[in-house]
C-alpha cells in the first residue's frame, strides 16, 4: 500500500525536477544571457567611461583655462644633424627633431596627478593654426608617455609641440570672476565688441514694441531705434528724440536687433572690433508710448567660476514639478478612491440586496434621472445665456441660489423624517435648482475673479490662478453633478415607488408587475450598451445597436426577474461589488507608464498628462487596497450598530469608519510614496517631470547630466520614504 | 409580548441552526436560553432583531410582525431592541462616549448625524447612562483602553440609550471572569427589575440561570428541548440539555 505511493511521490520529484530545468533553461535562453557580452573589452570600457560619469554629477560647471608647454621642433632636422631630446618645464620629446610622419616620444613630468590633456602640434604658418596629435592621462606621479606621429609639415623654422592642460578656475572658497567667451576666441565677449557683434539680454523686461537708445559711457545718446513705428521719447534719457528704424542709423557703434523674448530683450550691437563699451548703456522704452522703462548696462555679465551648473538648475526645478505632480496625482486619486472603497468591500455589499421591481425601476430610473439632470443644466444655461457674463448676475445667483440651498438642506437635515413622497420630491428638485444655480454662478466668478486677480498678485499669480481653475474645471463638471443629483432624485422616487408596490400589489400582480418593469430595464441598459459599442466600433447600423441589444437586454432582464422572483431578492451588493473589482483590477493592471501615452494625446505633453495617468492608476490602486481594509474590520461592531436601529449609512460612518482611519492614513502615505517614484520616470512616456529630462540626458549620452537627476531623485525618494513611514508610525 | 412562531434558520452553507422554535416571551420577564455552544442560542437571539433573517416562521412583537417588517420599519423595530454581545462590539477607535451615543442612532436624523452631531439632550441622557454603570469619568477615553468588564458595561449603556423595551444578552459574560460576571448579571437584572425590560439572555453556567433569571429555555442542535423553571432542571433534562458524556459541575 505505501510502496506504490512513495513510487508515486519519487517520480513526481523527479518531474518536478525535469520541469524545473526546463523552464529555466528556457528562461535563461529567452533572456538573452551572454557572458560574451559581459566579458567584451570595449562594453568593459564603455561601462567603466559611463559608471565614472554617473559617479561625478554635474551638480557645478568650472571654466577652464589653458596651461600650456611649448617645445620647440623642427621637422626635418636642421643640418648639424643634431637630434638630442629636447626639454621644456618638464615636457622631453625624444628625438629633438625627425621626419614628416615620424614617430616619436613624447614624456612628460610634474604635472597633477591623473591630469588630463592634449598634445597639438603648431606648425609655421602665417594663421593660427593647431593640429591634434593626441590625448594623455598623466599617473599618479604627474607622468605620462606617449608615442605620437609627426605631421607632414616641412619647415625651416622651429616648430611648437604643445602641452595643454586645462584647469579649473576658481573654488568654492575661492570663486573667480570669468567673462563670458561664447565664440572662444579669447576675447571677453562682454562689454568688448566682437566680430559678429555683442548680445546682450536685457532680463525683467517685457514690452510688445519695444525701442532701445544706447547711451555711451558719458550718457550720451549715441543712437535711438526702435522696431516699429517712429515715437518720440516723453522721458528718460532720449527724452525729446525721435527714433531711427533699426539698421538705419549711421553711428559708428550700433544695435543692429532687437527681439523680444518671453520676460527679457535681446540686443544686439555691432561695431569696430575691439571696442571696450562695458561702462555703455542701454535704456529700454516701451515703443509706442515712449515712455523708458529701464537701463542696463552692457558690460555686467560676468560670472563667477565655479557656479551651479544649469543642469542643476534645470533639475531642481524639474524635481519640485515632479513632487506637485505625484501629490495632485495621489490627491485626486485618493478622492476618487474613498467612496469608490466602500462599494468594492465584500462585507458591505453582500446584504445590499433589492426586489425585482426596486431592480427593474432602478435600471430606468438612473438613465431618466441623468437625462434630467443633464436636460436642466442646459435649459438652465440656455436661460441664462449671456447674462452669466455679467457679475451682477453672477452675485446674485450665488446669494440666492446660496441661501436657497442652505434654507433646503437645513429642511432635509432638521425637518422630521416622515413626509410624503411628493413633499419629498419637490424638496429634492428644489435642491438640485438651486444648487446649480449657485454653483454656476460662483465658477463663473472663480473664473473671472482668478484670471482677473493674476495681474496683481505678480509672482504669486498661482493662487487665483488656481480657483481659476477650479472655476474652469467646476463649469464642466457641473453637468455630472446636476446628472447624479437628477440620478438619485429618480432614484429615490423609483425605490419608495417600489417598495409601494411590492407592499401594496398581489403576490401575482407583482410578479408581472416586476417582468414588465426587469423588461423595460434590461431593454434600456441593452441599447445604452449597445449605443456605447455602436459609437466605438461606429457602427451605423440600428439593427445592431439598437434592437438587438434591446431584445437581449428585454430577455435578460426577465430572466433576471424570473431568477429574482424564485428566490426572493436580488443581490444587487455583490453584482456591483464584482463589476467595482474588475473595473479596479483592469486599471490596476495598466501602468501609468502606459497610461500616459493615451493622456498624452488627450491633454498634450507634460505635467498634467502624467498626473492624470497617474490619478487613473492611484485611484484604482486605492480603491482596492481601502476595501481590502474595509473587510478586514471587526464584524461586531457593525452588528452593534446595526442592532440600535441605525441606518446603513449611519453604520458605515459610526462602525467602519472609525476602524479604517489608521489603514487609510497610512495607505495613503504609502501610496504618495509611491507616486512620487513613479512620476520620476513618467516622462519618458511623455508625461512631463523629471524623467523627461533623465531621458533626454540618456539619449544624448550626457552620462554626468543624468547623473545629476538620478541623485535627485534619488534624494526626493528617500526622504519621502523616510517622512512617510516617520508619518505611518505616528498614525498606526 | 414577543412571540416565535416555527422559527427555522437554515445557514447559505446547509447549517440547520434553528428547527421549528416557538416559544413566547411575556413583557417583564428574564428569560434565559441554554444550550451547548452551536446549539442556535447566538442564532435565536439574532433572529429576533433580524441581523439575522430567519429562513423561515414568523416573530410577532406586540402584534408586529417582525420578519416582514421593511427596512425603515425594522429600524424602528430594533431601536427598541436593545443588544448586548459576548465580545462587547465596541468600536475600540471611538471614545466611549461616541460608543454610548451610538445607541442613540436610531433616533437620530440620519443627515445630521452624518456629521457626529447629536442633540443635547442625547448627551446628557448619555452622562446618565454612563453614571448608571459607573463609567462617567471614563466618557473621554478609548474604548479599547478600558478592561473587559467596563467594556461590557459600556455596551450595556450603549443598549440603555436605546430606551429598550427588550434587551438581548447574547453571552454576556462569557469572556468575562466569574466576579465580574456577577457585576454585569446584577445590572441587568436591575435593568429587569427596575426598568421593567424584558430580558433574554444566553448563558453558560447553570448557576447564573438559576441565580437571575426566572424562567429557562433550552436548545440541543437547533431544536427547543426545554422551556420552563430554571429550578426543574435536573440530572436527566440536564443530560438532555447538555449531551448525555456531560458532568453536572457546580
Amino acid at each position: 500500500m505505501a510502496e506504490p505511493r512513495r513510487s508515486r511521490r519519487r517520480l513526481y520529484i523527479v518531474l518536478g525536477i525535469v520541469t524545473a530545468i526546463v523552464i529555466y533553461g528556457l528562461a535563461v535562453e529567452r533572456t538573452g544571457v551572454s557572458l560574451d557580452e559581459i566579458t567584451s573589452e570595449s562594453r568593459q570600457t564603455q561601462l567603466v567611461r559611463i559608471i565614472r560619469a554617473l559617479a561625478r554629477p554635474e551638480l557645478v560647471t568650472y571654466d577652464f583655462e589653458n596651461a600650456n608647454t611649448d617645445v620647440e621642433f623642427f621637422i626635418p632636422c636642421q643640418e648639424d644633424g643634431n637630434d638630442r631630446p629636447t626639454t621644456t618645464d618638464g615636457v622631453t620629446v625624444t628625438p629633438g627633431c625627425g621626419e614628416p610622419e615620424q614617430i616619436v616620444t613624447v614624456q612628460g613630468s610634474r604635472f597633477e596627478p591623473f591630469a588630463e590633456g592634449r598634445i597639438q602640434f603648431i606648425p609655421d604658418s602665417e594663421f593660427e593654426v593647431t593640429l591634434p596629435m593626441g590625448l594623455f592621462q598623466a599617473d599618479g606621479n604627474g607622468h605620462f608617455s606617449l608615442d605620437l606621429e609627426l605631421p607632414d609639415r616641412p619647415s625651416n623654422n622651429p616648430q611648437i609641440i604643445r602641452v595643454q592642460v586645462p584647469q579649473r578656475l576658481g573654488t568654492w572658497t575661492n570663486r573667480e570672476e570669468v567673462w563670458t567667451d561664447t565664440n572662444e576666441n579669447g576675447v571677453i565677449d562682454a562689454g568688448i565688441l566682437i566680430e559678429g557683434g555683442l548680445e546682450v539680454t536685457v532680463e525683467g523686461v517685457h514690452v510688445d514694441t519695444p525701442a532701445a537708445a544706447l547711451l555711451d559711457a558719458t550718457a550720451q545718446v549715441a543712437e535711438f531705434v526702435t522696431t516699429g513705428d517712429p515715437i518720440i521719447a516723453v522721458d528718460g534719457p532720449a527724452r525729446g528724440l525721435t527714433t531711427d528704424p533699426i539698421g538705419e542709423s549711421h553711428s559708428e557703434i550700433t544695435i543692429t536687433e532687437l527681439t523680444v523674448q518671453t520676460t527679457s530683450i535681446l540686443i544686439r550691437i555691432e561695431g569696430p572690433e575691439g571696442t571696450d563699451i562695458s561702462r555703455w548703456r542701454v535704456a529700454i522704452y516701451e515703443g509706442t508710448t515712449g515712455e523708458v522703462i529701464g537701463t542696463s548696462f552692457l558690460g555686467d555679465q560676468i560670472e563667477l567660476s565655479p557656479r551651479v551648473s544649469e543642469q542643476t538648475k534645470l533639475t531642481t526645478e524639474k524635481i519640485i514639478d515632479t513632487v506637485f505632480l505625484a501629490l495632485l496625482a495621489t490627491t485626486i486619486g485618493l478622492s476618487v478612491a474613498l467612496p469608490l472603497s466602500f462599494i468594492a468591500a465584500r462585507n458591505l455589499m453582500k446584504d445590499v440586496s433589492t426586489t425585482v421591481i426596486g431592480l427593474g425601476l432602478g435600471l430606468l430610473a438612473i438613465p431618466a434621472g441623468v437625462a434630467l439632470g443633464a436636460a436642466y443644466i442646459s435649459l438652465q444655461r440656455l436661460i441664462l445665456g449671456d447674462l452669466i457674463n455679467q457679475n451682477l448676475v453672477r452675485f446674485i445667483l450665488v446669494a440666492l441660489g446660496g441661501l436657497a440651498t442652505f434654507l433646503l438642506v437645513r429642511q432635509i437635515f432638521l425637518g422630521s423624517e416622515t413626509r410624503s413622497t411628493l413633499v419629498r420630491t419637490a424638496r429634492a428638485l428644489a435642491s438640485m435648482i438651486a444648487v446649480s444655480l449657485a454653483l454656476e454662478g460662483l465658477f463663473a466668478l472663480l473664473t473671472q475673479g482668478g484670471n482677473a486677480l493674476s495681474e496683481a498678485f505678480g509672482v504669486f499669480d498661482f493662487v487665483p490662478g488656481l480657483f481659476a481653475t477650479i472655476g474652469e474645471v467646476g463649469t464642466v463638471l457641473l453637468p455630472f453633478l446636476t446628472g447624479l443629483i437628477g440620478a438619485s432624485i429618480v432614484l429615490g422616487l423609483a425605490s419608495r415607488t417600489a417598495f409601494w408596490l411590492n407592499i401594496h400589489e398581489r403576490a401575482g400582480l407583482r410578479a408581472v408587475t416586476g417582468f414588465v418593469v426587469m423588461a423595460l430595464g434590461g431593454a434600456v441598459v441593452g441599447i445604452l450598451i449597445g449605443a456605447a459599442i455602436g459609437w466605438l466600433y461606429q457602427i451605423a447600423n440600428p439593427l445592431a445597436t439598437f434592437v438587438v441589444p434591446a431584445i437581449f437586454g428585454t430577455l435578460f432582464g426577465l430572466f433576471i426577474a424570473e431568477r429574482g422572483r424564485r428566490r426572493g431578492e436580488i443581490k444587487i451588493g455583490l453584482t456591483v461589488y464584482y463589476i467595482a473589482r474588475t473595473i479596479f483590477n483592469t486599471l490596476r493592471s495598466i501602468e501609468p507608464l502606459v497610461m500616459v501615452i493615451v493622456f498624452v494625446v488627450w491633454v498634450g505633453f507634460g505635467e498634467f498628462a502624467g498626473a492624470l495617468a497617474l490619478a487613473l492608476h492611484t485611484a484604482a490602486s486605492l480603491a482596492k487596497l481601502y476595501s481590502e481594509q474595509v473587510e478586514s474590520i471587526s464584524e461586531g461592531p457593525m452588528e452593534a450598530v446595526r442592532a440600535t436601529g441605525a441606518t446603513r449609512l449611519q453604520t458605515i460612518i459610526y462602525a467602519v469608519v472609525p476602524q479604517i482611519v489608521p489603514p487609510y492614513i497610512s495607505f495613503t502615505m504609502y501610496r504618495w510614496d509611491i507616486n512620487v517614484r513613479m512620476s520620476t520616470i513618467l516622462g519618458f512616456a511623455g508625461g512631463g517631470g523629471i524623467g523627461f529630462l533623465l531621458q533626454q540626458n540618456i539619449q544624448l549620452g550626457d552620462y554626468r547630466a543624468a547623473s545629476v537627476q538620478m541623485l535627485a531623485i534619488a534624494i526626493v525618494v528617500a526622504s519621502m520614504d523616510y517622512t512617510s513611514s516617520k508619518l505611518r508610525e505616528r498614525f498606526v | 409580548m414577543l412571540q416565535v412562531e416555527h422559527l427555522t434558520k437554515v445557514y447559505e452553507n446547509g447549517t440547520v441552526a434553528l428547527e421549528d422554535v416557538s416559544f413566547t416571551l411575556p413583557d417583564g420577564q428574564f428569560m434565559a436560553v441554554i444550550g451547548l455552544s452551536g446549539s442556535g442560542k447566538s442564532t435565536l437571539l439574532r433572529c429576533i432583531n433580524r441581523l439575522v433573517e430567519p429562513t423561515e416562521g414568523r416573530i410577532l412583537w406586540h402584534g408586529i410582525d417582525v420578519t416582514a417588517a421593511g427596512q425603515e420599519e425594522l429600524r424602528r423595530i430594533r431601536r427598541r431592541i436593545g443588544m448586548v454581545f459576548q465580545h462587547f462590539n465596541l468600536v475600540n477607535r471611538s471614545k466611549v462616549s461616541t460608543n454610548v451615543l451610538a445607541g442613540r442612532l436610531g433616533y437620530t436624523n440620519p443627515a445630521l448625524s452624518m456629521l457626529n452631531h447629536f442633540e443635547q439632550a442625547d448627551r446628557d441622557k448619555a452622562m446618565k447612562v454612563l453614571d448608571r454603570v459607573e463609567l462617567v469619568e471614563k466618557s473621554d477615553s478609548l474604548a479599547s483602553e478600558l478592561s473587559g468588564g467596563q467594556q461590557q458595561r459600556v455596551g450595556i449603556a450603549r443598549a440603555l440609550m436605546q430606551d429598550p423595551e427588550i434587551m438581548l444578552a447574547d453571552e454576556p459574560v462569557a469572556s468575562l471572569d466569574p466576579v465580574l460576571a456577577h457585576s454585569i448579571m446584577q445590572h441587568l437584572e436591575s435593568i429587569n427589575k427596575d426598568d421593567g425590560v424584558t430580558v433574554l439572555c444566553s448563558l453558560h453556567f447553570l448557576d447564573l440561570v438559576h441565580r437571575y433569571s426566572n424562567r429557562a429555555i433550552a436548545l440541543f442542535d437547533g431544536k427547543l428541548v426545554y422551556d420552563g423553571l430554571p429550578a426543574d432542571i435536573d440530572d436527566e433534562r440536564f443530560k438532555d440539555i447538555y449531551g448525555h458524556e456531560a458532568e453536572r459541575i457546580g
